[in-house]
């Protein structure tokens, strides 16, 4: 390509930098107001920076019950969900990484095709499930729901990254007298951490961020995940914006931490295969 | 797939995948199941079970003026996703992928890009929702150009617009990402090329990127339409469907006739319409994905 000359170079960093600036707008415009004292949310016309800088919402969100529950009950279900996703992930990953199968192409492309199907078809068919199991407004049924949406991604990412992994290795161990599980678990796993970890945030991501199932399998707080929480809020006739904006950056802020140290992993799992 | 040794199968593989395979066999394909059949049924409070009505199910869909609402609502949200997201993500693929003289800052811009993509659907709804406040700052800019204040939300003119926009800021980072990885796996011989028979940009663009890009436009539009096709939960926090209908989608027909009226069966009906369309554009993404592998074995 051309070679970079002073005025392109200055006309692509300004160009962008003006587009991503306009697609943060959103972002920058609700995390000035979390920090805003209410008064100065009713002026007209808005102030865009915070004439007084407060961290009054952060603190009357943070100290709400109702709003902490919401939190621990999205760690619960998200962590637990992530791990059960890694671990059906890894067995059928490598299961179908490592060993010939009758129709494998057939049983990938279908699980493939299978994961995108769900979503709205399946809420009443779950509603019903979750009612006749006795698991309606249980943590279990989150958990199950969000382990669900993930593992198919999660299965071929993880075939690709034990496919990078030599299957000498294995052998050696195995001709040593190790089991093909001790293999998986003890020799392929830690060589496949990359893989985990980058597989394991994207499950995270979609598990804190789901929120149909978690509206239609639980009533009230006591077992609902943040994305309810944020949703109830929505609507209502008196909001506290600031506080409302805190609450959005809390919930928002793992991810993005998550994100920031695991960027190219996402860039990665996005990017292969072209699945969602 | 060139590492594999055994040339026969080994059937203890199914040890490994049997868990997940079964997991989302009862989770999916079951539950996929009991809905296109319970689409022929009907609960019966004499009998006190689901009887069979045949067609009656889908006759009474089709001759239902919500579901044709839905069915137009839904269609239009899908496609001006689409272009939506195709229209945010490919300038800014284009831009990301120039030559940039530092990778770094423009890893910094890309993360930026991606971060809309990080918010879960009621957060994007309320971030939203404080720009299109009646006294918000979006209405103060129309307000000083136009001299007239919109209530996005609330004017059934604006509303589907309205959720559009939120839905193409939230969800365009995936589609960018996507054009962006096929950006850069186009040859740089192909430019190279280009040059030397003195094409300018614009010829660039038109007769060496579009035509490479082809099939993973293809496939972004399928995979957008699959996952728009089906949405609800940032249009559900946004409006419910409303103002009068106007952002009622399909999701939100199967979501009040199964969970709140309880016509278990019409409900259905609405999830095995919903099924077809989607397995065409599952069919035709499978083809053409399995036709790519194909091209590069």
């Amino acid at each position: 390509m051309k070679s970079s000359s002073l005025g392109r170079v200055i006309l692509l960093y300004g160009v962008t930098l003006l587009v991503t600036l306009a697609i943060l707008f959103p972002v920058i415009f609700a995390l000035f107001t979390s920090f805003k004292p209410n008064p100065e949310i009713f002026i007209y016309p808005p102030t865009f920076v915070p004439q007084t800088w407060t961290i009054e919402p952060y603190i009357s969100v943070l100290s709400q019950n109702r709003y902490l529950r919401y939190f621990l009950n999205g760690y619960l279900i998200s962590i637990s969900s992530t791990v059960l996703c890694l671990i059906l992930g890894a067995f059928a990953g490598y299961g179908f990484s490592r060993y010939r199968l009758p129709a494998k192409r057939a049983l990938m492309l279908g699980i493939l095709a299978l994961q995108m199907f769900p979503g709205a078809v399946l809420m009443v068919p779950y509603f019903n499930m979750a009612r006749t199991l006795g698991l309606y407004n249980t943590y279990i049924a989150l958990i199950l729901v969000d382990t669900i949406f993930p593992l198919a991604l999660v299965i071929w990412l993880l075939k690709s990254y034990f496919d990078s992994i030599p299957v000498s290795l294995e052998e050696a161990a195995m001709i040593d007298g190790c089991s093909r599980t001790r293999a998986l678990v003890s020799i392929v796993a830690p060589l496949a951490r990359a893989g985990f970890i980058g597989t394991g945030v994207f499950a995270f991501i979609r598990a804190w961020n789901e929120f149909m199932f978690a509206l239609i399998l639980t009533r009230g707080p006591k077992r609902a995940p943040v994305t309810v929480g944020l949703a109830e809020l929505f609507g209502q006739y008196t909001i506290n914006w600031n506080g409302v904006m805190a609450l959005t950056m809390v919930a928002t802020f793992p991810l993005l931490i998550l994100f920031i140290l695991v960027q190219r992993y996402i860039i990665a799992g996005i990017t292969s295969g072209a699945v969602k | 797939m060139s590492k594999k040794i055994r040339a026969r199968y080994d059937l203890k593989g199914l040890f490994f995948l049997a868990p997940a395979l079964v997991f989302l066999a009862l989770s999916i394909a079951f539950p996929l199941f009991r809905v296109f059949q319970r689409s022929f049924q009907e609960y019966s409070a004499e009998f006190r079970s689901f009887v069979s009505v045949d067609f009656d199910q889908y006759r009474k869909l089709f001759a239902d003026p919500l579901f044709w609402t839905s069915l137009k609502n839904t269609f239009l949200f899908t496609g001006g996703s689409i272009l939506l997201h195709l229209g945010i993500s490919y300038p800014i693929a284009l831009l990301l992928s120039a030559n940039w003289p530092s990778t770094r800052t423009r890893n910094v811009f890309r993360g930026s890009l991606i971060s809309p993509f990080l918010f879960s659907a009621p957060a994007a709804a309320l971030l939203w929702g404080l720009l299109f406040r009646p006294l918000g700052p979006l209405n103060y800019l129309i307000e000083s150009i136009f001299g007239t204040t919109v209530a996005f939300l609330g004017d059934t003119r604006w509303a589907l617009i309205s959720v559009l926009i939120v839905n193409g800021w939230k969800s365009f980072p995936l589609y960018m990402v996507l054009i962006l990885g096929g950006l850069q796996s186009i040859p740089v011989s192909l430019y190279d090329a280009a040059r030397v028979d003195g094409a300018n940009w614009f010829q660039t663009v038109l007769k060496v990127t579009i035509p490479m890009m082809r099939t993973l436009t293809t496939t972004i539009v399928l995979i957008d339409f699959a996952t728009t096709f089906i949405h609800f939960d940032l249009v559900w926090t946004m409006t419910k469907g409303g103002p009068m209908r106007s952002t009622y989608l399909m999701s939100f027909f199967l979501y009040e006739k199964g969970l709140k009226v309880f016509k278990l069966g019409y409900g259905s009906a609405v999830g095995v319409v919903v099924s077809v369309i989607m397995t065409l554009c599952i069919a035709a993404y499978l083809l053409i994905y399995s036709r790519g592998e194909e091209l590069k074995a």
